[in-house]
């Protein structure tokens, strides 16, 4: 059987078999099919029959009352585009200052910058309404007591909206231009320079244009999530009489009776606006903008620049201290003083909120092994099943394809407490799948909700994979199982590493749509967080948080030293 | 080497992906122990044939039958996976694991049959001494150089029970020195193995150095195939002879020779006449062709022709190589490119004579 | 001695039909007892969120150890509860026993359309007729609306004694505050309110531009830190808490009364475990389940007689109680409550 005068045959491969396969590719590409139509479309199809429905049959009522609601969606558009010039603007201004410019400091604080990934916006939005309240707010009583203004600051407006979201979301701009600016070719822009453009214009010529994929890449990102938000704009929208599209879905299916038509004609027409943002992001963008760079390391001349650079450095801090380090040490001092106070007479510091929601405070522990659990399982589903769909993206030529690149980043573009509405529907009318009312449905819509970063992850993985690599193994004797297994997936680990601690991170704040979906047994420790913050029990909430901090950036030292042993490997 | 039938055949194969027909309907015969060489440019179907044999695509229609049992057989819906059909296969890319030692490359296909470490040992041991990499084994593959991680593909390649050894353009990343000592290991490897090999590549020293037999592709066809030597020294058509290197292609009106076989009359611009062989002959009358000649065949004297003939010329321009010089030669309307020793004053502008033996200058087809 | 000897026989005679119905219930309790291991497991629904709550299951787990009382426990604002429940009815999935929520309305709804499996709990004889309806739900707590502020930060001269003193302009632009539209006593609250005073109050009252909090606990903290001067939608039992006490936090019956607001408990029909639902019902309205419920925990005011009213607070008859007269007219403003709200107090 062997080559004539092969002498190093010890097995014997035996006559090739002559027979009819149906290979693993295509049992993995039709399931995984199938599985993204369940998780996608089916919920989608729940919302979209909710929202066409009343008691009584079909009505396009819900839909001409949303439509009709002209104020909530003028401030919905309103925060969606204030919160992404805002984070766009001030994370593209401070890619160029920490990639590009000899800015003191910039090591420190391009690590730094990144950090509010890590921080639920609903925690950022509690501690700066604490701060920034029009009344009670801390920085409006300390200037009132010193210079006597009534009100210096209103955060629970519009305006304060925009400034925390804002804020929250300057990372992804940050991240994406950033990788934009430093993937460039340096010649590019110094041959522009020897041209005879001064600085600032090969700057406004050459190196804007060459970004602005990422640029506006981020932006329809930033905008999309915006146009969704919901735990900014409940902390500091609700009391004000302020409602967007999230907090309206929230509150019409609060109220009794429940308008639960009129929240899935809300959350359809967020669909329709994103989905469509999404679409013309791809059409303009041909879809390269979110892959992070070409992975050629470049090193970018740094720009000198003058005196202008302390001032550039000022406002990075600014921002990193405005972000995370004022609300991070709001909630710490919350979380340790008596009660929420100027006065220095009145306060006193001690241990009794963390001993309440450590010792009395019920949810506090199953949340936690729930918040574990779900992280833990949601960012292995997710990355999983991102590696399966990115793998036939990537290396198929499956008429399936494009049907799971477009339907996998669907979730993108579908506000949680939706996407929460349509699982509940689904699957309280499939009493043979027991999956309503436990941990199964919260996991459901946490790997739904994040599929599109586990198949962009799983994608790019996978393009900077040789497929000569697969294919070796196949040609070395190796089923396509065990290729995934022993070539693919350990040679995929690192990008996988990063994308998994990031959804577990997600999923450990994930609130829109675990409120929906929860039960006394299944609480999460946002769930537990939101809970406290409606219990008015705001000392126990900023112990909470500070646990819940604490758990997400011991997770994150855990990740990064095990990425630096692996780098050291 | 063709003894022994067919080890190895594919019929009529077709591959195409959408609108894109890269493989459009080839045959290869492969005998046992043969070293058989894809050869072609860039796009020509060389390496989706390749990777067709191997089960990587997906033809839309042929046979491909192995000890005659088919392992891809589109009308009876006959696909063997990749693993079951007994291939090895060397890559472009080397594709050696990076999180993998270099024995555990080379061990690879023991561990996927379920084969013990232990039992694998001698084997991979084996295949590793046969590269010169033994000392190599325990290091992690991605330490290596390009040329080390060759090798170790090659090991991988031969270490496990293998029918046909797949190579696939193996030597195009590898600087020009090292290409040509890893040419001359590959030949001495197959030579003590004696594998049957499927090469492709577009290199046409490699190809002459290692095959048994040359299949020329173009467009998804193949357009000629022979041994090294006759597809060097007859070339048929003219795309052939342009990939080999044949410089001076000159169109010109054929005419078979009364009395001599295979010799033929050329016609070129200018009523130039040349003497040329012509090994494809087929009887046929004057036709409308090309001739072809290298320009190291190419014989230059400074002056206007002599007694014995020899064409006029001027030289347009020369360029010193070295050992060599080229020169440009216009002869009214047609213009060759000529090697020979360089001397002096063949000057640009020179008036020279030059000819090439009928036996060095070739008749080509379309 | 005819007399008397009839008398004795009356007497033997009532003391022997008392202790057959004992007999009777001790007999039908059993029973209860013996279904609900087989059913092991209680599913309560309900919108409580006091941080003592747990204290209350703890007790009925404590009296049936065999049933686990915390898998189907769910606890949400009244109207997520609702939809929930109204979901799994109309999936056939109801996986809910008991429903507990501080509005009245689900309950006429749901018993008018057979959605409540009626019982009649022994327990019942303890109550007044106007407790219960039927044998479909019984008012297990009775939370009156009062207004609070925080002597810290207004004067107790300048704060208001009755609702019209909202209207003042001293209270314009974001110094009071609301509980949001799905809260149930604040429907309760404005419903009876505009029966009293008019829809021009309400007027006025929107036009003050209050801050609206979507529960009373919120509203507490927001007059604790100083965020806005008076509290008009508050559950009365959040201004007597201690910590509320401390940090300055009065609370004020108003003039003209105060709505009182009932929180009733049922079993939905279809409950997955009937038996264990009735004895949940018992022990809530029994004198030590109520007691616990309503007074320790909540110290809010309860129907029965024999459970003393919270300590601190007026008694109930001296808070001038006001109650919605027209049910069918309290229903149908129920369903449009939410849009009304908007209108009054949406900007």
């Amino acid at each position: 059987m062997s080559a004539p005068g092969a002498p190093l045959a010890i097995g014997s491969s035996g006559p090739a078999h002559a027979r009819r396969t149906i290979a693993a590719e295509t049992v993995v590409t039709v399931g995984l099919s199938a599985l993204v139509t369940v998780l996608v479309m089916l919920p989608m199809l729940a919302v979209a029959i909710g929202a066409a429905t009343e008691t009584g049959g079909l009505s396009l009522r819900p839909f001409l009352t949303v439509l009709g609601a002209l104020r909530v969606i003028g401030n919905t558009v309103w925060v969606g585009v204030g919160t992404t010039v805002l984070a766009v603007g001030l994370g593209g201004l401070l890619a160029l200052v920490l990639a590009r410019m000899n800015t003191p400091g910039r090591g420190l604080l391009s690590q730094l910058v990144p950090l509010p990934l890590y921080i639920t916006p609903l925690l950022t939005a509690i501690a700066w309404s604490w701060l920034g309240s029009p009344r009670g707010g801390l920085i409006n009583l300390l200037f009132r007591q010193m210079l006597g203004v009534e009100s210096l600051v209103n955060l629970q407006s519009a305006g304060g909206i925009i400034f925390v979201a804002g804020l929250a979301y300057v990372p992804l701009p940050f991240l994406l231009i950033g990788a934009a600016l430093r993937g460039m070719d340096p010649s590019l822009e110094e041959s522009a320079r020897v041209h005879g453009a001064s600085m600032a214009a090969a700057l406004r010529l050459v190196t804007l244009p060459l970004v602005l994929p990422a640029t506006l890449g981020s932006a329809i990102l930033v905008f999309v999530q915006a146009m969704g938000l919901f735990s900014v704009p409940a902390v500091l929208g609700m009391p004000g009489g302020f409602y967007v599209a999230g907090t309206e879905i929230y509150r019409l299916l609060n109220n009794f009776p429940p308008r639960v038509s009129q929240a899935a004609a809300w959350g359809l027409l967020l669909l329709v606006v994103t989905a469509g943002l999404v679409w013309a992001q791809n059409a303009l963008l041909n879809r390269r903008s979110y892959v992070t760079v070409t992975g050629k390391a470049f090193r970018p001349r740094t720009l000198e620049i003058g005196g202008i650079r302390y001032a550039l450095a000022a406002l990075a801090w600014l921002y990193v201290a405005a972000a995370v380090l004022l609300p991070v040490a709001t909630l710490v001092w919350a979380a340790l003083v008596n009660f929420i106070t100027i006065d220095p007479k009145l306060m006193a510091f001690d241990l009794q909120h963390f001993r309440y929601v450590l010792l009395e405070y019920p949810k506090t522990y199953l949340a936690m092994r729930n918040s574990l659990v779900l992280g833990v399982a949601a960012a292995t589903c997710a990355c999983a099943l991102g590696l399966g769909i990115g793998w036939v993206i990537v290396r198929t030529r499956s008429a399936a394809r494009s049907y799971l690149d477009q339907v996998s980043m669907f979730p993108l573009a579908m506000p949680s407490m939706v996407l929460a509405l349509g699982l509940l529907w689904v699957y309280v009318r499939t009493p043979m799948l027991p999956i309503y009312g436990t941990i199964w449905i919260l996991l459901i819509a946490y790997v739904t909700h994040y599929l599109p970063f586990g198949v962009r992850a799983g994608s790019s993985a996978l393009r900077q994979l040789h497929r000569e690599l697969e294919d070796a193994a196949r040609m070395t004797g190796a089923s396509w199982t065990k290729t995934i297994r022993w070539v693919t997936f350990p040679l995929s680990r690192p990008t996988l590493v990063a994308a998994w601690t990031l959804l577990f991170i997600l999923s450990m704040q994930e609130i829109s749509s675990s409120i929906l979906l929860y039960t006394s047994r299944t609480t999460v420790l946002s769930v537990a967080v939101f809970d406290l913050w409606e219990a008015g029990n705001v000392n126990a909430l900023a112990a909470l948080s500070v646990i819940q901090l604490a758990i997400t950036f011991v997770a994150l030292a855990i990740f990064i030293r095990a990425r630096h042993r692996e780098v050291l490997a | 080497m063709s003894s022994g039938g067919d080890f190895l055949s594919v019929e009529r194969l077709e591959v195409g992906y959408g609108t894109v027909r890269a493989v459009r309907g080839v045959d290869v015969a492969v005998s046992k122990g043969e070293h058989v060489t894809l050869l072609g440019p860039s796009g020509c179907g060389k390496t989706t044939t390749l990777r067709a044999i191997a089960g990587l695509e997906t033809p839309s229609s042929g046979r491909i039958v192995v000890e005659g049992a088919p392992v891809f057989d589109a009308a009876r819906g006959v696909n063997t996976p990749p693993e079951k059909r007994g291939f090895s296969m060397v890559f472009q890319s080397y594709a050696i694991w990076p999180h993998m030692t270099v024995a555990e490359n080379v061990g690879f296909g023991f561990r996927v049959r379920g084969i013990g470490r232990a039992q694998a040992r001698p084997a991979v041991e084996r295949a590793l001494s046969l590269v010169a990499l033994s000392d190599f084994a325990d290091r992690p593959a991605s330490q290596l150089s390009g040329g080390q991680q060759q090798r170790v593909a090659l090991a991988r390649a031969i270490a496990y029970d293998t029918k046909v050894v797949l190579l696939d353009e193996p030597l195009s990343n590898l600087d020009a020195q090292l290409r040509i000592a890893m040419r001359t290991e590959l030949s001495e490897l197959r030579r003590r193995l004696g594998f049957t090999a499927i090469y492709v590549t577009h290199d046409q020293e490699e190809a002459f150095a290692l095959s048994d037999r040359i299949i020329v592709m173009r467009a998804g066809l193949i357009e000629q195939q022979g041994t090294p030597i006759e597809i060097h020294h007859a070339p048929r058509t003219r795309f052939v002879a342009s990939f080999l290197g044949m410089t001076n292609i000159l169109d010109a009106e054929i005419r078979a020779l009364a009395g001599a076989k295979g010799m033929a009359e050329a016609r070129l611009a200018g009523d130039i006449v040349l003497r040329a062989r012509d090994p494809h002959a087929n009887g046929a009358a004057a036709t409308a062709g090309a001739v072809g000649f290298r320009p190291v065949d190419v014989r230059i004297e400074a002056g206007v022709p002599g007694p014995q003939g020899g064409i006029a010329g001027i030289v347009t321009r020369s360029l010193f190589l070295g050992d060599l010089a080229q020169y440009h030669i216009r002869s009214g309307p047609i213009e060759i490119c000529a090697h020979d020793r360089p001397r002096a004053g063949l000057t640009e502008g020179a008036q020279v004579s030059w000819h090439v033996d009928p036996e060095n200058c070739l008749v080509l087809r379309e | 001695m005819i007399f008397g000897r009839r008398s004795v026989l009356t007497g033997l005679l009532a003391t022997g039909l008392t202790l057959a119905a004992r007999r009777v219930q001790a007999e039908e309790h059993e029973a209860l007892v013996e279904g609900a291991k087989k059913e092991g497991a209680l599913a309560f629904a309900t919108s409580v969120s006091a941080a003592g709550f747990p204290k209350f299951m703890d007790a009925f787990k404590a009296r049936y150890p065999f049933l686990d009382v915390s898998s189907g426990y769910y606890s949400a604002p009244t109207g997520r509860v609702l939809a929930r429940v109204s979901a799994e009815m109309g999936a056939g999935n109801l996986s809910f026993d008991c429903l507990h929520v501080a509005n009245l309305v689900p309950y006429l709804e749901m018993a008018a359309s057979g959605q409540l499996l009626p019982y009649r709990s022994p327990e019942l004889a303890a109550y007044p007729d106007g407790a219960h309806g039927g044998d479909f739900w019984t008012t297990a707590r009775v939370i009156g609306v009062i207004m609070a502020y925080n002597k810290n930060f207004l004067p107790p001269e300048k704060a208001p004694k009755a609702w019209v003193d909202m209207l003042k302009p001293e209270f314009k632009g974001r110094k009071l505050i609301i509980q949001d539209a799905p809260a149930g006593t604040a429907f309760n609250q404005m419903y009876v309110l505009e029966k009293l005073l008019g829809p021009d109050f309400m007027k006025k009252w929107g036009a003050q531009e209050p801050v609206v909090v979507a529960t009373s606990a919120q509203l507490i903290d927001l007059l604790v830190r100083g965020e806005a001067l008076v509290g008009a939608t508050v559950d009365h039992f959040r201004a007597f808490e201690p910590d509320a006490a401390k940090a300055g936090i009065v609370g004020v019956y108003p003039t003209e009364g105060m709505p009182l607001a009932l929180a009733p408990i049922a079993i939905l029909k279809g409950a997955p475990h009937p038996n264990a639902a009735k004895l949940f019902i018992d022990w809530t309205l029994s004198k030590e389940g109520n007691t616990l419920l309503a007074h320790d925990i909540f110290g809010v005011y309860s129907y029965r007689k024999d459970v003393p009213p919270p300590e601190g607070q007026r008694p109930l008859d001296e808070t001038k109680p006001l109650l919605p007269q027209d049910l069918p007219a309290y229903e149908k403003a129920s369903a449009n409550f939410p849009e009304h709200f908007d209108s009054l107090f949406k900007t």
